[in-house]
């Protein structure tokens, strides 16, 4: 059995990143399991995206690894990147490209064979209502149809992980309701979900787990119903998020603060 | 004016930006400043230059007597120094900008929106239109005396004298893209019209100048004479508005800088009015464009169905960018028509011909001295062709030029080596191309030998390859991901200027070089430079390559 098949899907220990002088995210560590939906909730520059960015491979980070099914993204990046797909908050890409060649010049970069790639993007693009619009420039789709045709292009290999960042923004009810499915079916399969959000309906009801951070610090990790406890995850991230902030600044603090999902819950209890 | 100035001043940062783009991890102050102030530098010293060779040009006119054809001169340079520019650059200034729906959206008059998008190529227009008119109008003053008349009168028509050329150019780039807006693929159909539309006017340009090249002698004898009229005559028949604005300086016309003034402004005024009329419209139309209509799930799946190595892949998608972006295809496209061009020319006129022609500006050499240098002159065929495919730096931007999609670049499973070898391959392979086609073209009608056909080739394969390598790792060590027109990477940027700059340089440099050796060591030893640095520049450019493949593609 090798490492890829016995190791979790994504593996985050000690990462740090600094902009300059300042820490954006401090000795964060976290584990995403096979059939893991994870969510990941945070306020505003809270540090979301940068961990995001480090984990799909597109900015370094200054300590720590990341391992993605026990492929070290650092060292081993196209590695890494074959088993991954990403979702980024703005769905920027090519506007002189076709939706359909988008997705072939994809397929062709992760060397999908010819009547995989067909299967998946017609199976996929037919579930998000994008096939008659594949033969239009990117430039000339809406936001939303933008968002399905990236979702497609990161769902048509099968990745063992998909992270993505506000990936329902912009999604219509429908289209969101079957994004949903699509992940679920993605975990089912045994791989891993790792998304932010800030509509944390969709994460309570969705992720089967549940991170918090709070100005790069992670606040609360682990199982979703240990997180919220008999709260609302609303209840509880409002409740995390809102507690006096240290006296100094991340970037001067030599420990992080953490708090336990027990006592996140505990909190919100008594908030009630 | 207030909201103009504050949209002009949005088109300033960006220029700053793609001179030096601000990265939030790497960038300090202090390395930006000096960034910056290492540009300014650069541009000073090419400033300079240009001004020098005016300046000679001026003084060799008033040597001859013709100090009286200086300011219509002077004029008609600076008219149609940023003609050219300002068509390239049009279509990326005012279309497909990422910013529209929100600049538009804002309380602000759609003519002041214009104006401001426009400013930028005025005022490109008029700082290069300075640099010629300036020396040229000093030389002049030192001649023949000055008053304050003609002083006043000679920075008027400074500031004034490009703006209804590069409006009648800005014109024709706005016409141009309301034709092309009716074809489905409406940037390609600008980019074709474009390129052959001034592929027309280059090879135009080229054949009058070798016609009007065997006047010379005669027109030559005639000014040497005193007939200094014959020259102004010519210039102020060519463009009146020179005539007008010379009469201003040399004779002190009010009506002739009147006259100047009011078409100078009348026609810029006209063109930005007819374009914010049409503005929205026209962007509408390029916003709407469509494809290939409805597809069903049959042709999708059998279009889904063409694969490529990632490698192939990759390098479609960049001929696919330098066709849908009509701003970086005009910028990097034109030297390969004019690679073919110069071949064609040279193969059709001959290099004896050419040279005793005048055809080339300032190079007009006797036939009889031509005839006995001419296996010397056959080793500067090849340079010429280095200096045609600098003009096709496509790889030098084209990490910047992924812009916001750049992710998708950065999170693909391949190599480094691999999305840069596909950046290079797509420009390489075509300047590879059109070199071959001219070395065949060349050495069939006899221009040169086997030995300088492969010359040709390598040559110009190998040291622009290297010039355009060292510029690709320059993008990649500072990429501009956040432009907001293509024009901020493709024309202003840092890597796009070292790579046609540096290409000149290796042109012109090696081609002296080249001279000298050939004078001191014979031709053989002419022909072994040309190949020793062929080989050198393969080398220098594979050097590079692998450096900058080990390093990590990241966004910031």
């Amino acid at each position: 059995m090798n490492a890829a098949q016995t190791a979790p899907i994504l593996e985050i220990s000690d990462y740090q990143k600094r902009y300059g002088g300042k820490v954006a995210v401090r000795d964060l560590s976290l584990t995403v399991e096979p059939g893991d939906i994870y969510g990941f909730i945070g306020h505003n520059g809270a540090g979301k995206t940068t961990l995001i960015r480090s984990v799909v491979g597109v900015q370094p980070s200054d300590a720590g690894t990341i391992r993605i099914c026990g492929v070290n993204v650092a060292t081993d990046p196209v590695a890494a990147k074959r088993l991954c797909a990403y979702v980024p908050d703005n769905p920027d890409v090519y506007e002189f490209m076709t939706g359909i060649q988008y997705l072939t010049y994809l397929a062709d970069l992760f060397r999908m064979p010819a009547d995989a790639r067909a299967a998946r993007i017609t199976e996929l693009a037919g579930r998000l209502e994008l096939t008659p619009a594949l033969g239009e420039p990117v430039g000339s789709y809406s936001h939303g149809m933008r968002q399905k045709l990236v979702l497609i292009g990161a769902l048509m290999h099968d990745p063992k992980l998909l992270v993505l960042d506000e990936p329902f923004v912009g999604l219509d009810p429908v289209a969101s309701h079957e994004l949903k499915r699509m992940l679920r079916e993605l975990a089912a399969r045994g791989g891993a979900v790792f998304f932010s959000s800030h509509v944390l309906e969709v994460v309570e009801k969705l992720c089967n787990k549940v991170a918090i951070i709070r100005a790069g610090e992670l606040l609360a990790a682990g199982p979703t119903d240990a997180v919220r406890g008999d709260a609302s995850l609303e209840s509880v991230f409002l409740d995390l998020v809102e507690q006096d902030e240290p006296a100094s600044g991340p970037g001067e603090r030599g420990t992080a603060a953490r708090v336990s999902p027990a006592d996140a819950a505990a909190r919100s209890t008594d908030r009630r | 004016m207030r909201d103009f100035l504050i949209l002009t001043r949005v088109q300033a940062l960006s220029l700053i930006n793609s001179l030096a783009p601000r990265s939030r991890s790497r960038r300090t102050g202090r390395g930006r400043a000096m960034r910056l102030g290492l540009v300014a530098v650069g541009a000073v010293l090419l400033a300079a230059l240009v001004a020098a060779y005016m300046a000679l040009l001026g003084l060799g006119l008033a040597m001859l007597g013709l100090a009286d054809a200086i300011p219509a001169f002077a004029v008609t340079l600076g008219s149609l120094a940023g003609v050219f520019f300002a068509f390239a650059k049009a279509n990326g200034t005012l279309f497909n900008l990422r910013d529209f729906d929100h600049v538009m959206s804002l309380p602000i008059p759609r003519r002041t929106v214009v104006a401001s998008r426009l400013a930028a190529l005025y005022g490109a227009a008029i700082v290069t239109g300075a640099l010629f008119m300036v020396p040229l109008y000093a030389v002049y003053f030192l001649a023949a005396g000055a008053s304050a008349w003609s002083v006043a009168c000679a920075a008027l028509t400074v500031a004034l004298a490009p703006l209804a050329p590069v409006s009648a150019s800005i014109a024709l780039a706005f016409a141009l893209t309301a034709l092309a807006s009716r074809f489905r693929h409406a940037n390609l159909a600008f980019v074709i019209i474009g390129l052959a539309g001034f592929g027309v006017l280059t090879a135009g340009a080229f054949a009058l100048s070798f016609v009007l090249g065997g006047q010379n002698d005669a027109q030559a004898a005639a000014l040497a004479s005193g007939a200094a009229a014959s020259l102004r005559d010519a210039l102020q028949s060519t463009y009146p508005p020179a005539s007008w604005a010379s009469q201003a300086v040399c004779a002190g016309s009010p009506a002739g800088m009147l006259a100047f003034a009011a078409l100078s402004l009348a026609v810029p005024a006209a063109c930005l009015e007819i374009m914010q009329r049409n503005y929205l419209a026209l962007n509408a139309a390029l916003a709407a464009r469509t494809g290939a209509g409805a597809l069903s799930h049959a042709q999708v799946s059998r279009a889904a169905r063409s694969a490529r190595s990632p490698f192939a892949a990759l390098a479609l998608k960049e001929a696919r960018t330098l066709a849908g972006i009509p701003a970086y295809a005009f910028n990097c496209v034109f030297g390969y028509v004019f690679t073919l061009i110069a071949a064609g020319g040279l193969s059709v006129l001959g290099l004896r011909g050419l040279l005793s022609s005048g055809a080339i500006d300032g190079v007009q050499i006797d036939p009889a001295v031509v005839a006995a240098l001419i296996d010397r002159l056959v080793l500067l065929v090849p340079w010429v062709f280095v200096f045609c495919a600098a003009m096709s730096p496509s790889a030098a931007c084209s990490v910047s030029i992924e812009g916001r999609s750049a992710w998708v670049m950065a999170t693909a499973p391949v190599s480094v080596r691999t999305v840069l070898g596909a950046k290079l391959a797509a420009n390489l392979v075509p300047t590879a191309g059109t070199l071959l086609v001219s070395a065949v073209a060349l050495a069939v009608s006899g221009q040169v030998d086997l030995l300088g056909a492969v010359e040709v080739v390598v040559l110009g394969l190998g040291v622009f390859g290297a010039v355009v390598t060292a510029a690709l790792a320059l993008d990649v060590a500072r990429p501009n991901f956040s432009w907001v027109t293509a024009t901020e990477v493709v024309k202003r940027g840092l890597p796009t200027a070292a790579a046609v700059i540096g290409g000149m340089v290796a042109a012109f440099g090696g081609g002296a070089l080249c001279w000298l050796v050939s004078g001191a060591a014979g031709v053989a030893a002419g022909h072994a430079f040309n190949l020793a640095c062929a080989v050198v520049g393969f080398a220098a450019g594979a050097l590079v390559f692998a450096r900058v493949s080990r390093q990590p593609l990241h966004l910031s």
